[in-house]
């Protein structure tokens, strides 16, 4: 993956099973493509405020917002997005008023599959396609299993209508969604079990249901390699006792037995767990079979001062995207 | 620092954030019920496909199985009366339309219908009704001693206690009734005329979705009259059976500033339902090497340790920051902490290594 290939989209659709850091990853994107003198638009959706926690600035409107020198934010419910359908469509501000206090706009955005979908994925067209006001958008979705059924949605809207406003619509962000040269899907997963099957079979449901392709994996949080000295990681690969963790040179201060203990504790800790990533990233790598690239990002150690760790993680994604032709 | 006392009630429900952990956490508290000698079901909602292996799980089919003894014997356990199930939303949801429609055909055109099958599956909060609804279930079967439930990661921490009630009140649909009639013979389209405004709406509307999804939906709302009130009737003793004496309720949560946001609202609008708090459960906390810090080592390799020891230590401090705002929120003797494993829960062995570390210092009746 190349950075052309993230900066050059209009829209970068971020999905991955909770808890795995998506917001985290998209807030990052957002502020790589922002150095890059870009006008970036970061949306979340129904039900979320993880943005505005992350950054630590007010929750989100549907109006965006800069939060960020070059980075703006909203959050896009469907009830918003329809009372602005209504508005931008029909003049109708007369009718989309009270529509909104009514519980008549919970049943029509649920009376149609993926009705609800279509139109936060319609306001987005709108902000970005439409009027043109940002350069590039990054959608924050909710878990990976919604964000199939919810870019899957115009498609799905279409072959229930064919006719009316809607469906034009419906077409219109349809179209735009499945230009690669505009949208690209990056997910984002951990090298555990779990996320990485989800992620092996979001990228399988996307292809086969919405027809659309995984460009990128972020695998976030990898503990990074021991060292850089094949003899070092060797040396920790051997380490079998807490004895092996004394100096043996005379001289030299003796480890107390609780010290060894405890760093051979830690070492055993570190190499476990990084073993395991490994085996969880390789059956990723795996089930990519190269159809997608892999961004590694380290779990960062460190006091966890938000501003700081997207800074960095923003630096590692463009680091690997630049060594990519 | 146990979590005994989740286990005095007949029904356990594990709630918190997604990716914490819960699933596990709820297979390790009926994996203790069970060895206890209770009779133990527990629905879990999408475990890893180790744990499900190691459960003897199954997809799909939406029932309880036992877990086999021999799963038990491999781990050098007692076999112990534990069954599991993986919850199936849609088939939970056909269940109950088939329990309350007065007649077969009325069940059938109801989940042939498009709207019902929209809803039953994509809803937000029907996972979480669905998961109360199965609860119910086996409650009243009286089967079992001991049920646990795990709850789907939901994105307001207690839908599961509101969705059957939030379901039942849009399955009523009162304002769309009144807007909307079974189309009967045709030629005056899917609605009839109860006022001028409403006409002039639902034009707007069908404009917009469409007149076959209006009449999917005034189908299914037709149909679903008379059921209704079975639905709410249930949906009624599902939220009496959560905030009854015998329901404890353990929040699970992991050490990072987002869950810990998530489990404090949890926590407080538990005590405002006036649930049966059983415990709080931190999962994925890095474990501390006491004493492996300081001056270097003396090898390349202790030496290098010892950096990764401290930046561990700063890793387990941050992650105490992060939980500082529970401790006001939740007495420390309801505290359970389970550290980082060094491998995935493959086997009845590891869950049970989860089981003893959340049960630590109880006593253990049925395993001496």
């Amino acid at each position: 993956m190349s950075l052309d290939a993230i900066l050059d989209r209009r829209l970068l659709i971020i999905s991955g099973k909770g808890g795995v850091g998506k917001t985290t990853i998209s807030a990052a994107l957002g502020m790589m493509a922002a150095r890059h003198g870009l006008r970036v638009l970061v949306a979340e959706v129904e039900g979320k405020n993880a943005i505005s926690h992350l950054l630590g600035v007010p929750p989100l409107t549907s109006e965006p917002r800069e939060v960020r020198p070059g980075l703006w934010a909203m959050h896009v419910s469907p009830e918003e997005a329809l009372r602005e359908y209504f508005e931008v469509q029909f003049h109708a501000k007369r009718v989309a008023r009270p529509l909104v206090a009514s519980q008549l706009v919970y049943f029509v955005t649920h009376a149609a599959p993926g009705l609800r979908d279509i139109l936060m994925l319609g306001k987005i067209w709108y902000q970005v396609a439409r009027k043109g006001e940002f350069d590039m958008a990054l959608l924050d979705t909710p878990a990976a299993g919604h964000a199939v059924s919810m870019l899957r949605s115009p498609e799905g809207f279409l072959e229930a209508v064919q006719v009316g406003t809607l469906a034009n619509q419906a077409k219109r962000v349809s179209d735009w969604l499945h230009d690669p040269e505009q949208v690209a899907i990056h997910l984002v997963s951990l090298a555990e079990e779990t996320p990485v099957k989800e992620t092996l079979e979001t990228a399988r449901l996307m292809e086969e249901r919405v027809h659309m392709h995984v460009d990128c994996v972020h695998m976030n949080m990898l503990y990074p390699p021991f060292a850089e000295d094949p003899a070092l990681n060797a040396a920790l690969d051997r380490m079998k006792t807490p004895r092996g963790l004394r100096p043996r040179a005379k001289g030299t201060e003796v480890l107390s037995d609780d010290r060894a203990q405890a760093l051979f504790a830690c070492g055993e800790f570190y190499r476990d767990r990084r073993a395991m990533q490994q085996e969880h990233r390789g059956r990723l790598v795996e089930g990519l079979g190269g159809s997608a690239s892999v961004v590694d990002l380290p779990f960062l150690f460190g006091d966890g001062f938000a501003g700081k760790e997207l800074d960095l993680l923003a630096d590692v994604i463009e680091e690997q995207a630049s060594a990519t032709p | 620092m146990s979590l005994e006392s989740a286990l005095d009630g007949q029904i356990v429900i594990c709630a918190g954030p997604g990716g914490v952990g819960k699933t596990t956490v709820s297979a390790a508290i009926a994996m203790e019920g069970a060895l206890r000698g209770r009779q133990t079901c527990v629905v879990t909602i999408d475990p890893a496909k180790r744990l499900a292996d190691a459960l003897g799980l199954e997809a799909l089919s939406n029932q309880p199985h036992r877990v086999p003894a021999e799963a038990f014997e491999a781990a050098g356990l007692p076999a112990a009366p534990l069954d599991a199930m993986m919850l199936d939303t849609k088939t939970t949801f056909d269940d109950l339309v088939h329990r309350y429609a007065k007649t077969e055909d009325r069940a059938r055109s109801i989940i042939d219908n498009r709207f019902y099958q929209a809803i039953s599956g994509a809803l937000s909060g029907t996972h979480e009704y669905m998961a109360m609804e199965k609860l119910y279930e086996l409650y009243w079967m009286g089967n079992y001693d001991l049920i646990v439930i795990d709850t789907p990661p939901t994105r307001n921490a207690l839908d599961f206690l509101d969705a059957p009630k939030r379901m039942t009140s849009f399955l009523e649909g009162k304002l769309l009734k009144w807007f909307l009639v079974p189309a009967v013979g045709g030629g005056r389209g899917v609605f009839r005329a109860m006022n001028l405004a409403a006409v002039a709406f639902l034009r707007v509307v069908q404009k917009v979705i469409g007149a076959e999804a209006l009449k999917d939906t005034a189908d299914f709302f037709a149909n679903f009259e008379g059921m209704y009130d079975g639905f709410k009737e249930r949906a009624q003793a599902v939220y009496e059976l959560l905030r009854q004496d015998l329901t404890r309720f353990v929040v699970v949560v992991s050490p990072t500033d987002q869950a810990v946001e998530e489990a404090l609202f949890l926590v407080s609008s538990m005590a405002s339902h006036h649930l049966h708090f059983g415990g709080l459960v931190v999962n994925r906390i890095h474990p501390r090497f006491k004493g492996a810090g300081g001056e270097p080592a003396g090898t390349p390799l202790g030496d290098r340790l010892v950096q990764i020891a401290e930046e561990f230590e700063q890793v387990r401090l941050r992650e105490e920051q992060s939980l500082k705002r529970l401790e006001s929120e939740v007495p420390s003797r309801r505290w359970v902490r389970i550290p980082y494993m060094n491998t995935d829960v493959a086997n009845l062995s590891s869950l049970n290594e989860v089981a003893e570390t959340i049960f630590a210092g109880s006593e253990h009746l049925a395993r001496d």
